[in-house]
């Protein structure tokens, strides 16, 4: 093993390990302690210690439980989907010769406009009176529907979070096919391995890393997945059947003022995502592609 | 349109005082001293060597609202008259989040020196941590502070906990149901002035594809809410903060989402719809009413045809038709920290007294398209119909009552609004829903 | 050394035959990307077209596009007589590239030695980071105000650079440990025969195989700091100090009253993270990994 200096570690990750204390860590802790707590407004004032009581409500909160459900859904959704498609994208633009910068440069637009826009944008879509959805079902002389109905609702909100993010796990995996050195490749093509059978055996083994680490961003990001469902659908409406953690966290701290049970859903999001975490860093480990 | 304000101005202060006295309890200690300044007193005060101050201001005429040009306009020919004072604004929109953002800067001690904020519950966290100076306590050393306001507007921005004014308002809101004429009277339909008529209106207008109530109960049913119960109960009963007194008119005025949903007064897509969008609906002419607060008047398309209707009593004699649910709920507040500095205190006051002249407060209903002014401000020129006809209503009120969540404590209010798609489809009961509220209010 | 990147650097150049002939494979391929090209350029285009539009007119038709009839260019003269835009854009570039400049430095020394070294509370840093990932901004943000506020940091630069480092490492780590440790080590053992220290071997091995990888994270780390409101906003309150995409917000308001405004707004706040974009993806490029070792 050449890196036996282990002085230079801590050297080397002294910056970061002050900055997230600092500014992620110690806020954490406070929330920590924040959740044993009932608070009535943010500035804080009027604190009284109720112990786990925050934590016996999440257990029978059946908002709690709308929200676990609807986030493991929509995490599925964006694996299978986000992820998926994104792989499936990067691996067909880094095939072609022509139009890759184009290709590159116009999958990255969703990404850079802001939840607000999109979600505007998607609120015209799905509006029952004005939205295009119906106006194209119209021209076909169809009824109009009504798109946010308790059924559909959680889909319609997880379409506008995956199509947004496509294009940013795109960039990822791309970046990954990018890092396979070049002669691996050669030495296949000599071999007579191409097409599909190159994706299954080289690439997809070579960018395994990638697709953990993008899966991990997948699964943290719909765990917090806030603003595009909140602009769209806020209050978990319709009948808040569409509550996912995130938004729930938000509305329990900004609309009912209820700082310490915020602070219990937040420290839930976070035992949830490490516990995941942990659970697909294994299983990717342990099985080869 | 002088009628219109003189019937507005004598209405609206008699009719505040009135349902005040009866309402809480509180008596008014320093209301009726507002004896017009000797003028002698700003003179000297002008006279003294200028230092140089710098005032921080904080208010919520940011963003694209009617009032900010007035607002800033003002600020920059308060800066002129005093060179001395230099004012660092930072306004901005008001919603959830600048709300908790203001908090946080009054706990963490980074408040303004003047700010223009809610006199409701959102003010509790203010008043508790003494971080505001009542204006008793201003007008003990500046006897000319605020001579101008009416005593009406004066006691409806009181804050409800501990009955003490703290903010100068300027400019009072009222709320009604905003109907198209036009719509009703091609149907031969009269305005809703009674239950019989509105429930009519609501089956004749579902009956021809013209959606009775644009309404998004999942985003804003907080008119409804309020709407109901007044509607139900009264001024008498929607006044009453011990919710457990008054069940009965909280139950049966909530019980009516589920009927007025089945009686399809609702959108279709009015659980997952948006406001905006629904006022959009009423201006397309597809939806015949529209409730909701005078602050909405500068977004009616139809200025013409479109007038303000009180909601009429159910029925059972508890309302009198022309209660509305109305009041003063924002003013200018000056800091404890502002005042407690002795270099600040004195620009702090002026300001205050910058902003709160009459000719200001008539400016700023003007550029709002209505709403009750907080001083008498005489005749109002330039009012549209609509608004006209929305002055009339509040001038002709003989009770109003502050809306419920300038006291119902957030938490509370937040379950409520949760819960009306959830009654309306009936999901949930209306019984059960003001039980929970009621241990809420007792726990808090 | 010259020896490596001779060996790489030959085999670098040596481009892939790429096939230049139309194939059937080919065009569906195109076809499929052509797509979805559509369907992430119909965005901008609805921005940019709804831009020009009144706000009442976006409400009630947003999908016509707009015609000589109701084309308007208030949105925009309003957004610029109402503010500073130039002064803003300043605001956000020397937050955003101090950000960027700090996420690549610290994360990139912190990802390499988690990549390479094994030592006891690696797995503990390694999983505190994945966790710092997921705390929502919203239960920190009052305990980081109350930090910066007795730091005296609120309303300056400093104030939203630190706490937007700390939070973009997180990510910045998990992106650049995944990379590094698919670098063949064999690279670094030549390296250390030549007699290089840890820090020259990063700075002139790591960094440049890995160029791609911290392309990509200088892409996000500037999109989130420069589109970070809620941080810029509650820390920032003069309209001097904010960022472009806070000020422009601010005036349009949060919750959207003036949707013409907003797309105007977001249409101003595009530009310059699509110029980084453009400017950085040409790092992601395949083939040129090796050969880039000498910089």
């Amino acid at each position: 093993m050449i890196y036996k200096d282990k002085k230079i570690v801590w050297i080397f990750l002294l910056p970061t390990v002050v900055l997230v204390s600092l500014f992620l860590y110690l806020p954490f802790l406070a929330s920590i302690s924040n959740s044993l707590y009932n608070i009535p407004n943010l500035a804080g004032t009027n604190k009284v210690f109720i112990g786990i009581n925050n934590y016996k409500e999440m257990l029978t909160d059946p908002v709690i439980m709308t929200s676990v459900k609807n986030t493991f859904v929509m995490m599925i959704y964006t694996v299978v989907f986000e992820v998926g498609i994104a792989i499936v994208l990067a691996l067909l633009v880094d095939s072609v010769g022509k139009m890759q910068k184009f290709y590159r440069t116009v999958y990255f637009f969703p990404v850079v406009i802001s939840a607000t826009a999109i979600g505007l944008m998607f609120i015209l879509f799905y509006d029952y009176n004005i939205g295009l959805f119906n106006q194209v079902l119209a021209k076909f002389g169809a009824e109009p529907k009504l798109w946010l109905d308790e059924k559909k609702a959680l889909g319609m909100l997880s379409l506008p979070v995956i199509w947004q993010y496509i294009g940013f796990y795109f960039v990822i995996v791309l970046t990954g096919i990018a890092a396979i050195p070049e002669d691996i490749y050669e030495s296949a093509y000599l071999e007579g391995v191409t097409g599909f059978q190159k994706v299954r055996y080289i690439t997809l083994p070579l960018i395994k890393g990638v697709i953990r680490t993008c899966l991990i961003l997948v699964i943290t990001g719909t765990l917090k997945v806030f603003d595009l469902p909140w602009t769209i659908a806020p209050r978990g409406m319709p009948n808040q059947t569409t509550y996912l953690l995130g938004t729930y966290q938000y509305k329990t701290v900004y609309e009912a003022a209820r700082v310490g049970y915020g602070s219990t859903i937040a420290v839930f999001i976070v035992v949830v995502g490490v516990v995941i975490s942990v659970i697909v860093n294994k299983l990717i480990k342990q099985e080869d592609m | 349109m002088k009628k219109f304000s003189k019937v507005l101005a004598a209405g609206l202060t008699g009719v505040m005082v009135l349902s005040s006295l009866a309402g809480c309890g509180a008596k008014p200690s320093e209301t009726g001293t507002s004896t017009p300044a000797p003028a002698a007193d700003t003179k000297q005060e002008a006279e003294k060597p200028a230092q140089p101050v710098t005032l921080r201001t904080v208010s919520m005429f940011g963003g694209t609202d009617p009032m900010k040009d007035v607002y800033e306009a003002t600020i920059q020919e308060f800066m002129k008259a005093n060179t001395n004072i230099t004012v660092e604004d930072e306004s901005a929109t008001a919603d959830e989040q600048w709300k908790s953002k203001v908090l946080i800067d009054f706990a963490a001690g980074n408040e303004p020196d003047v700010i223009f904020f809610f006199t409701d519950v959102n003010a509790q966290a203010l008043v508790e941590q003494n971080k505001v100076v009542s204006v008793e306590e201003i007008k003990a050393v500046y006897p000319d502070y605020a001579p101008n306001i009416t005593e009406a507007a004066m006691e409806s921005a009181k804050y409800a906990g501990d009955g003490k004014n703290y903010a100068v308002p300027v400019r009072g809101y009222y709320e009604g149901i905003f109907c198209n004429k036009a719509l009703f009277d091609q149907y031969g339909l009269e305005l809703p002035t009674t239950w019989e008529n509105l429930e009519k209106a609501v089956t004749t207008f579902k009956a021809n594809n013209i959606t009775p109530f644009a309404a998004a109960l999942g985003h804003v049913p907080h008119y409804f809410i309020e709407h109901f119960i007044l509607a139900e109960g009264g001024v008498a009963d929607h006044s009453n903060k011990d919710v457990a007194a008054v069940k009965d008119s909280w139950v049966k005025g909530l019980e009516l989402f589920k009927k007025f949903a089945d009686m399809g007064a609702f959108p279709i897509d009015t659980a997952t719809s948006k406001h905006e969008l629904q006022q959009e609906a009423f201006n397309a002419g597809k939806a015949a009413m529209f409730l909701d607060g005078s602050w909405a008047i500068g977004g009616m398309t139809d200025q013409e045809n479109t007038v303000i209707v009180p909601i009429p009593g159910t029925g059972n004699g508890k309302k009198d038709p022309s209660e509305i649910i109305a009041g003063f709920s924002s003013g200018y507040y000056i800091t404890r920290k502002a005042w407690d500095d002795p270099a600040k205190r004195d620009a702090a006051v002026k300001f205050v007294q910058a902003l709160t002249t009459t000719d200001v407060i008539r400016q700023f209903v003007v550029a709002a398209g209505g709403g009750a002014p907080a001083a008498d401000v005489g005749e109002i020129t330039g009012l549209s119909k609509l608004a006209a006809s929305g002055s009339k209503v509040a001038g002709e009120a003989t009770a109003v009552d502050g809306a419920i969540d300038g006291w119902l404590s957030k938490q509370a209010w937040d379950f409520l609004l949760s819960k009306v798609p959830v009654i309306a489809v009936g999901k949930e009961d209306a019984a059960a829903v003001v039980d929970k509220v009621i241990e809420m209010e007792k726990n808090k | 050394m010259d020896a490596i990147v001779k060996k790489y650097k030959i085999n670098g150049k040596a481009a892939r035959p790429i096939n230049t002939k139309i194939t059937p494979s080919k065009v569906i391929i195109h076809a499929i990307l052509g797509c979805w090209s559509l369907l992430t350029i119909f965005p901008l285009i609805w921005v940019v077209n709804n831009s020009f539009k009144e706000r009442t007119l976006i409400l009630q038709d947003s999908f016509s596009l707009v015609n000589p009839t109701n084309f308007t260019m208030d949105n925009y003269i309003t957004a610029f007589s109402r503010m500073n835009i130039g002064g803003a854009y300043v605001n956000s570039l020397i937050i955003s590239c101090s950000v960027v400049i700090g996420v690549m430095c610290f994360g990139g020394l912190g990802a390499y030695v988690l990549a390479r070294y094994k030592f006891p509370g690696r797995n503990f840093i390694y999983g505190a980071l994945i966790s710092a990932v997921l705390f929502p901004a919203f239960a920190t943000i009052v305990p980081v105000f109350m930090a910066l506020y007795k730091l005296d940091l609120v309303n300056k630069h400093l104030g939203v650079i630190l706490p937007q480092l700390a939070g973009n490492l997180p990510f910045a780590i998990i992106i650049l440990v995944g990379f590094m440790e698919a670098i063949p080590l064999e690279l670094e053992e030549a390296a250390v025969v030549e007699g290089c220290n840890p820090l020259q071997i990063f700075t002139k091995i790591i960094v440049p195989i890995s160029k791609p990888s911290f392309a990509t994270v200088a892409i996000f780390t500037f999109l989130w700091s420069y589109n970070d409101l809620f941080m810029q906003m509650t820390i920032i309150r003069k309209n001097e100090y904010l960022p472009i995409s806070a000020l422009l917000n601010k005036i349009s308001s949060q919750y959207g009253t003036d949707y013409g405004l907003m797309n105007a707004s977001v249409a101003l706040v595009i530009i310059p993270v699509l110029i980084v974009y453009l400017v950085l993806q040409k790092y992601i490029i395949k083939g040129l990994t090796a050969g880039a070792v000498k910089g």
